[in-house]
């Protein structure tokens, strides 16, 4: 306890830790992992940390991530409910570590190019590991977008049409589902106060990961 | 003997078996029966002559708090209460001239006579003379010293507090603020940490009503009292007496002016932020009055627009006002009806394509208070008030969609504060001075949110809080030792619970002029706030009883002091002091600029502990004091200390007065006042380093980001040092046969900027630390009042 307490300092340094942003799922060629660092105040800060080593592991499966243009790279063909480790290290800085588990593979009960009106129910199983869905309905020139978050009993989601769908066009629509797990849902909707980390440890960031579908319907609205 | 018929009357014994709650009823039996064997006891003691009465001001009928009332060439004499009312005790058969001062009134010497046992009632108005406002406070401070066994307590009147420069208008919290031991966070704060402690353990009392969010005007820049109508304000900034409780650090007790009884007066004035008008007068045997003040921007503004046909509109304003009616049937019985209110609104519409409005928001807050005292003096040795008061504290957020009703909420705040009590002075003989009293309070806390006009949430809580207290000032040896010891006890009706909290004190004169202070005590708390007390700005506070899971908030003072005068108006006082804090309930979020309310608390304790110095002078045509505070505020969370925002270790105010001399042309017989303080920095948490949060739109595919901080500890660094002069001229005048006065006040003379936060400016790389104040330049100020 200082007496003159006036000016006084502690000064408090921080050890430099990494930061990384990442949601693996399947439905991409490859899957990018942004990695950064925590910069001091003073500190002109960089887009990314392009001489780092990056694994991504899963049993005995492990790939080196290639860094381009700020961003790290895998091929690695993910598979529904399996672990995946991320490593990430560099000299003078904690080695980051993050653990995702891939929701399970969900399908749609619709049947691919049917028609639907907008009385009809889109309907798709409930994907294991995932809390949150994301489902976008995509038409020539309009997308109709909504957040669901199912009850927990529900063993399928349906989705009326209707409810989320304007007016026109009429004719072909992708609908696309991402299944996010729980890691993606807690760093984007439920964030700690303080710093920002889920599902990873030795540093900051999300290690998170999504399952996704896609299924083409005919929509035929009423004249 | 009528006295116990009075008491008996009104609480017969079969009551207490109706009421529900034995412990009530087991309160108010002690209660009376204590005041029985007590009044029986003193009675027979009666057997010495005594002179009292009440001094008050000849031109209104003002009471005249601690005159000085001694009989000539004789060691005895006294001092008048808060109240105007004195007694002296023991006085032998013989003839004597008794003399009745008070600085800035004419002295009045009166020959009597004392018979033996008798008790004489001489009531006597004095005449203002000129008005020196510095040397007020010494002579009343000088009487107190010698009768009183008191500690760490201040005293102000509203003319005083109107001499002391300020921010655009007078206010008696900022007043408050210079004193020893009462910090603030910053140059608009107008909240009070005493010694350590939040605003919410202050208890503010306007008149006997408990007013719950002293400082809500204009977004907490100003408090609801209004320094023209205030008479007198105390502030105990710890150790207080068994009279108060619920609070754990410190009392603020303000009386208002009675009215003039005399003749019809007012007073208007205009400020640069208000408008006020008090109107006072005669009754048939009592007098009235009546103050109201309110901002005047807005209208200048609606006025403005309508002449020129803008939409220009400034959605703010406030406005509060008193009105007090007294009546004297006779001069020992005295009622006092007082009514209190104000708000604070903020509304505006909006139209988001031209023409009629779409929307309307509201959100209004303000203080109302209703009470009825009856003051009645039995006989010259038992004095006593009973008081009944209604106090509402209410704030209204609404959403009006005119297109879509469905759209509309509204939540209402309240807390609803029913009080009665009964407190009695009994002036037993010169070495008893007896205090006990009753407080029943019923509360209701209510909180509500209306959505569509439907009621989704509400929550209400009606504690009960009763409370007896008794204290004897005990004059071991006459003019060198007094012990004043007393016992509050209270009971607490959720989870029907008790608190004890003795209180104790002690003075000890080394010599007429020089004595030593000791207060000792325990103190509760029943109400806590669920809004955080660190935050720089808050409008008002939050109220919730303390709930059945938890234990209740307590406190320990102990407080030692050394008060030494120099002359009849130079004092030093040094106080050190120490606090301990129990079963404090602290809300989790701590925001620096805001705090939202949250019923997620948690448990802490802490303590607080330092010293207080205060010197005060007066020369020739110079006053001043000046006030320093070393203290020391600390709190637990998670089995680690840390200082709370508002530890401050150093705080220096300097006060310097100067009546200026008749042969000054223009400013002659004038005031000038200059403020200075100096204050060691705040603690703060400081960014430490920063990194991008990424967020992933499924939408466009794309990721967004943007900057986080990682901080310090929260108490791991200081702010820089603040320090400020501010300068205050008043000039009293008469023209056309009206008497006024005006002022200019200049806050922040020579321009300092004093740090309140830092923020970091992304608009460079890297981004540099931006420091932000809240007075960047002098900020001057006017008034002007005229008395008719």
């Amino acid at each position: 306890m200082k007496f003159i307490a006036c000016d006084a300092v502690s000064v408090n340094e921080i050890d430099t830790q990494f930061n990384v942003y990442t949601i693996l799922s399947n439905r991409l060629f490859f899957n990018a992992v942004k990695v950064e660092r925590t910069y001091g105040i003073d500190e002109i800060a960089d887009l990314s940390v392009d001489d780092a080593f990056v694994t991504l592991s899963s049993e005995n499966i492990i790939d080196t991530l290639y860094s381009y243009e700020d961003w790290f790279y895998t091929t690695m063909t993910l598979q529904p409910s399996k672990t995946y480790r991320l490593e990430v290290s560099k000299d003078d800085i904690d080695t980051l570590i993050g653990i995702t588990t891939l929701p399970d593979a969900f399908e749609f009960i619709n049947i691919p190019f049917d028609t639907i009106t907008l009385e009809d129910t889109v309907v798709f199983t409930r994907s294991k590991g995932a809390v949150f869905y994301y489902c976008l309905f995509d038409r020539a020139g309009r997308r109709d977008a909504l957040w669901l978050k199912p009850d927990t009993l529900d063993s399928l989601i349906k989705i009326r049409v209707g409810d989320h769908i304007g007016r026109p066009p009429e004719g072909l629509c992708e609908i696309t589902v991402i299944a996010f797990d729980q890691n993606y849902y807690k760093f984007t909707f439920e964030p700690d106060d303080s710093l920002r980390q889920t599902g990873v440890t030795g540093g900051l960031g999300l290690c998170g990961s999504a399952w996704q579908e896609q299924l083409t319907l005919f929509l035929d609205l009423p004249e | 003997m009528s006295i116990l018929i009075v008491l008996r009357a009104h609480i017969p014994e079969y009551r207490y078996r109706q009421l529900d709650n034995k412990v009530i009823a087991h309160i108010l039996k002690t209660g009376v029966s204590f005041m029985q064997i007590l009044f029986s006891f003193v009675l027979l003691l009666n057997n010495y002559s005594s002179i009292s009465g009440f001094v008050t001001d000849a031109e209104n009928s003002e009471q005249l708090a601690y005159a000085n009332v001694y009989l000539e060439n004789t060691v005895l004499g006294s001092a008048t209460n808060e109240k105007g009312y004195y007694i002296i005790h023991n006085v032998p058969e013989g003839h004597y001239q008794i003399v009745f001062s008070y600085i800035s009134y004419e002295t009045i010497i009166r020959d009597i006579e004392i018979m033996p046992d008798q008790n004489l009632t001489l009531n006597i108005e004095l005449k203002p003379s000129i008005i020196e406002l510095e040397k007020i406070v010494v002579s009343a401070e000088r009487t107190r010293f010698k009768e009183e066994v008191e500690i760490s307590r201040v005293n102000f009147t509203g003319r005083e507090i109107k001499s002391i420069p300020s921010l655009l208008e007078k206010d008696l919290i900022k007043t408050l603020q210079l004193m020893p031991g009462v910090i603030s966070m910053h140059d608009l704060s107008n909240k009070l940490y005493i010694r350590g402690g939040s605003p919410d353990e202050n208890l503010a009392l306007l008149d006997g009503i408990t007013v719950y969010n002293p400082s809500s005007h204009l977004f907490g820049l100003f408090s609801t009292f209004d320094p023209d109508v205030v008479s007198n304000a105390e502030l105990y900034a710890g150790g207080f007496p068994a009279k108060y409780g619920d609070r754990l650090s410190s009392v603020l007790s303000i009386i208002t002016k009675e009215g003039n009884s005399k003749k019809f007066a007012g007073e208007a004035s205009l400020g640069l932020v208000t408008s006020k008008l008090i109107i006072e007068g005669p009754l048939p045997k009592g007098s009235f009055l009546i103050s109201g003040r309110r901002t005047y921007f807005d209208a200048l503004v609606w006025a403005y627009s309508k002449i020129t046909n803008d939409t220009l509109s400034l959605p703010y304003y406030f406005y509060d006002g008193i009105a007090k009616i007294n009546f004297n049937p006779s001069p020992e019985n005295r009622f006092t009806l007082a009514a209190l209110g104000g708000s604070d609104v903020l509304q505006f519409e909006e139209n988001f394509e031209g023409g009629a409005s779409d929307e309307k928001i509201k959100l209004d807050w303000g203080n109302r208070g209703l009470s009825l005292r009856w003051r009645r003096v039995f006989n010259p040795k038992l004095y006593g008030e009973m008081v009944g008061a209604w106090s509402n504290f209410l704030t209204t957020f609404s959403y009006e969609d005119y297109d879509d009703s469905t759209n509309n909420f509204a939540i209402h705040e309240e807390i609803i504060d029913y009080t009665g009590k009964v407190d009695f002075n009994y002036f037993i003989n010169n070495q008893h001075t007896f205090d006990i009293g009753i407080d029943a309070k019923q509360l209701k806390i209510m909180y509500n949110f209306d959505l569509s006009n439907l009621e989704i949430a509400e929550h209400s809580y009606k504690p009960r809080i009763l409370t007896t207290y008794l204290q004897d000032k005990w004059s071991l040896k006459p003019d060198i030792l007094s012990v004043q010891a007393g016992l509050r006890s209270t009971y607490y009706s959720i989870n029907d619970r008790f608190c004890i909290d003795p209180r104790l004190g002690l003075k000890y004169h080394f010599d007429p002029n020089t004595a030593f202070n000791l207060a000792w005590g325990k103190y509760s708390q029943f109400l806590i706030t669920i809004n955080s007390q660190e935050s720089y700005f808050s409008i008002f506070d939050f109220w919730r009883p303390v709930d059945s899971m938890h234990a209740i908030p307590t406190a320990y003072h102990v407080i030692a002091g050394i008060e030494k005068w120099f002359d009849d108006d130079t004092k030093i006082t040094i106080e050190p002091y120490y606090k301990k804090y129990f079963n404090l309930l602290i809300p989790r979020e701590y925001g620096m600029y805001f705090s939202q309310p949250s019923e997620s608390l948690r448990v802490s304790s802490g303590y607080s502990f330092g010293v207080d110095f205060f010197f005060k002078k007066s020369f020739r045509n110079i006053f001043g004091w000046l006030s320093y505070s070393l203290g020391y505020t600390r709190r637990k969370q998670f089995d680690r200390y840390y200082a709370p925002r508002y530890d401050r270790r150093h705080n220096l105010n300097i006060v310097l007065g100067y009546k200026i001399p008749q042969s000054v042309p223009i400013l002659n017989n004038g005031t000038f006042n200059l403020r200075w303080y100096l204050a060691s920095g705040l603690p703060y948490a400081e960014n430490l380093a920063r990194y991008r949060v990424y967020t992933y739109d499924p939408a466009d595919g794309l990721y967004h980001w943007e900057w986080f901080t990682i901080k310090s500890p929260r108490d791991a660094y200081r702010l820089p040092i603040t320090h400020r002069l501010d300068a205050h001229l008043e000039k009293e005048f008469t023209m056309l046969g009206v008497k006024g006065s005006w002022y200019i006040d200049v806050m922040n003379v020579y321009d300092r900027e004093n740090v309140v936060f830092y923020d970091l400016d992304y608009d460079k790389e890297p981004p540099g630390k931006r420091a932000y104040s809240l007075l960047p330049i002098p900020i001057p100020s006017f008034g002007i009042n005229i008395r008719f």
